[in-house]
């Protein structure tokens, strides 16, 4: 394990009776990263992060933290700290001491415990608040104190189960701003659960996808949205057409692919490695493009079924007959046609072959 | 808009336009919607409670001669228990008896409490009726069968004498401060172990994984978060079952014997055979002044355990 590693995950599974909710999951999470896992709910995302902080115990494989085995260590003695789903703040301590709570076995002096403190009341921008009373925190300000009480530790992992769900959408993307450059200023490695593909995109600099207790992939934001490995992935991260192709010839490592009648296209062979001969073909909205005339090269033609106007861009679905579900076509409104008015027109699309990214059905 | 007079002409205009401005204070004003849910056990309890209690405070100043009263009012009666031995003497035992049950139930209850809030995760309900099963017979006959268990042929002598631990009944059992002190903290238990469940079943499960995720060993997440999210219940068990016990007189009369006679005995005594009502309702009053006074140490005690809990 080299020096890198923060956390390392080896095979580790946890069955609930004969129900498997994590299966086999083996991969690292390196120091000072902000990892994130995504998945639906029941996707054993949060029994992942309890087996990190110890509230689960795996039935199968290890979990090291910093290099030590954490099988036989309880949740009281691993050096990481939590922010939970609902902050579980104590309800019958004031701000002040809720975040120092954990400080009792430092055995700090007086002046030391009241200055960290003081320090963690600064940091989450809430200095004047140690006096009030759980009850009398807002959702934002319990999330800051949640997350004061668990840093003011120094832990060496930070887990969050889905920190941010409970604020509205305003705070939220302001929390996830803050959380980011808190991240950086402390340096300490967080590993963040969510179900928002948006928040693991905007924070993390690794997001794991799960489904149904499998790790589907592990990589930064930018390849889990240009390469998913798989329709599943596909479909979790931002919004996504998905085209059947059958492999029509190969030549000199290029292989032609007919998509539609008036489509076909050109991807190398190397790509399509195990897609088989009639592999799923998957393209971005954004990466279409939609003539109101026959383009020059090949063009899909189709009709206009509806117009969606989402301010920057607008979103427009095409019936085909390519696939079964109409395509989404998203453009920028900036270049937005006068022609695409209205529904029921004729239309035509067009793409760059290297925006297709070939992918097993799953 | 403009207003509808009521056309029915048949003079409910006035009581429909009362209900509907009585409806519009009771939205405007909370606590008075408060009032109203409260009204009825207020009037129930200004009967039952309240003016007895006043009766009794005005006849304690009473004094009983022969069998007249004395046309003066005085606190003769107070003076006379509070320099008489045997009253003050008894009074102590009762809160010290009390004290003993409810201790020794708190204690017991606790545990019992926490295994069903937090260990038990199906069937609560069963539990529960197993739990207060005991209370679904009388108190007298929950009093009696503690005769059948400590009594000189008893169940426990029996049972001791039978595998050879004693040659002959152990009388020390019935009739003693120990019987009443177990027979009250049985027959009240449940007094004290469902206030304690429910507020031990209240505490959200993630605070306890919160502690333990802070440094917290079980002990010290037991006695920095359990213990004091689960005091109000603790406390309202204690009173629940201190406030009635003090007064008890039928646990002692029947395994009391005389060295264990309680405070609510000698009330008794006091309204039967002896007749003295000025007296016994001087002795009343000084119960639940004392209970009152205990109570409020208590409080304070609980109070100042906060605080430096903290």
């Amino acid at each position: 394990m080299s020096d890198e590693t923060m956390i390392a995950l080896r095979n580790v599974g946890k069955r609930f009776g004969t129900f498997r909710a994590v299966h086999e999951a083996s991969f690292n999470i390196r120091r000072g990263e902000f990892f994130s896992i995504l998945g639906a709910s029941g996707s054993g995302k949060t029994t992942l992060l309890r087996i990190l902080a110890g509230f689960e115990a795996a039935t199968e494989g290890e979990v090291h933290i910093d290099g030590a085995p954490m099988d036989a260590v309880p949740p009281h003695m691993r050096p990481v700290n939590m922010v939970f789903q609902n902050y579980a703040i104590f309800p019958h301590l004031n701000v002040r001491d809720n975040i120092g709570f954990g400080l009792r076995k430092l055995k700090l002096d007086k002046a030391e415990r009241a200055r960290r403190i003081d320090e963690m009341l600064e940091l989450i921008k809430l200095p004047g608040f140690g006096d009030r009373q759980a009850d009398q925190l807002s959702g934002g300000q319990r999330q800051r104190v949640a997350l004061a009480r668990a840093l003011i530790l120094r832990p060496k992992v930070l887990l969050l189960d889905e920190p941010l769900g409970a604020l509205d959408k305003q705070l939220r993307e302001q929390m996830q701003m803050e959380l980011r450059a808190l991240q950086r200023s402390v340096g300490i490695t967080f590993v963040l659960v969510t179900h928002d593909q948006e928040e693991a995109m905007a924070l993390s600099d690794r997001v794991a996808v799960m489904a149904e207790g499998r790790v589907l992939q592990i990589d930064p934001p930018a390849g889990l949205y240009e390469r998913p490995v798989s329709r599943r992935v596909a479909s979790f991260v931002g919004s996504m057409n998905f085209l059947t192709g059958r492999v029509l010839s190969e030549d000199g490592g290029i292989s032609h692919i007919r998509i539609a009648e008036m489509a076909s296209a050109r991807l190398p062979t190397s790509q399509l490695a195990g897609a088989g001969r009639t592999p799923c073909l998957a393209i971005r909205p954004e990466r279409i493009a939609i003539h109101a005339k026959p383009p020059a090269g090949q063009g899909l033609p189709g009709v206009l079924k509806d117009r969606v106007y989402l301010g920057e861009r607008t979103q427009y679905l095409v019936e085909t007959g390519a696939v079964d579900a109409p395509l989404v076509v998203s453009v920028p409104n900036t270049a937005a046609d006068a022609a695409l008015q209205t529904s029921g027109a004729q239309v035509w699309l067009s793409w760059d072959d290297a925006a297709l990214i070939p992918m097993t059905e799953n | 808009m403009t207003i509808t007079h009521s056309s029915d002409g048949l003079g409910t205009t006035g009581a429909r336009r009362g209900t509907s401005s009585l409806r519009r204070l009771l939205a405007r004003f909370e606590s008075l919607r408060g009032l109203a849910l409260l009204a009825p056990t207020l009037v129930i309890l200004g009967i039952t409670v309240i003016v007895p209690f006043l009766l009794m405070s005005a006849m304690s100043l009473w004094t009983q001669i022969g069998f007249d009263y004395a046309d003066d009012w005085s606190v003769r009666n107070y003076t006379t228990i509070l320099s008489e031995p045997l009253y003050t003497t008894l009074l102590l035992r009762s809160l010290g008896m009390a004290m003993a049950a409810t201790l020794l139930t708190v204690v017991l209850a606790y545990p019992m409490a926490y295994f069903l809030a937090f260990h038990v995760h199906r069937n609560k309900l069963v539990w529960l009726i197993i739990i207060t099963l005991p209370f679904w017979t009388s108190y007298l006959l929950r009093v009696f069968a503690w005769r059948v268990i400590l009594g000189y042929e008893g169940v426990i002598n029996s049972g001791l004498m039978e595998i050879g631990l004693i040659a002959e009944p152990l009388n020390v059992l019935l009739y003693s401060r120990t019987a009443v002190i177990i027979t009250l903290a049985h027959a009240w238990a449940a007094f004290a172990l469902l206030p304690i469940y429910v507020s031990l079943e209240k505490i959200d499960k993630s605070v306890l994984e919160a502690s333990a995720d802070l440094g917290e060993g079980p002990v010290m997440r037991f006695f920095r978060v359990i213990l004091p999210l689960s005091m109000p219940g603790v406390i309202a068990g204690t009173f629940l079952m201190f406030i009635p016990t003090v007064g008890d007189y039928v646990t002692p009369a029947l395994v009391g014997g005389p060295n264990a006679q309680m405070i609510g005995n000698l009330v008794q005594l006091q309204f039967g055979t002896v007749n003295n009502w000025p007296m016994g309702a001087a002795l009343a009053i000084t119960m639940i002044l004392s209970i009152t006074l205990v109570g409020l140490l208590f409080l304070g005690l609980m109070y100042a355990l906060r605080r430096w809990a903290r």
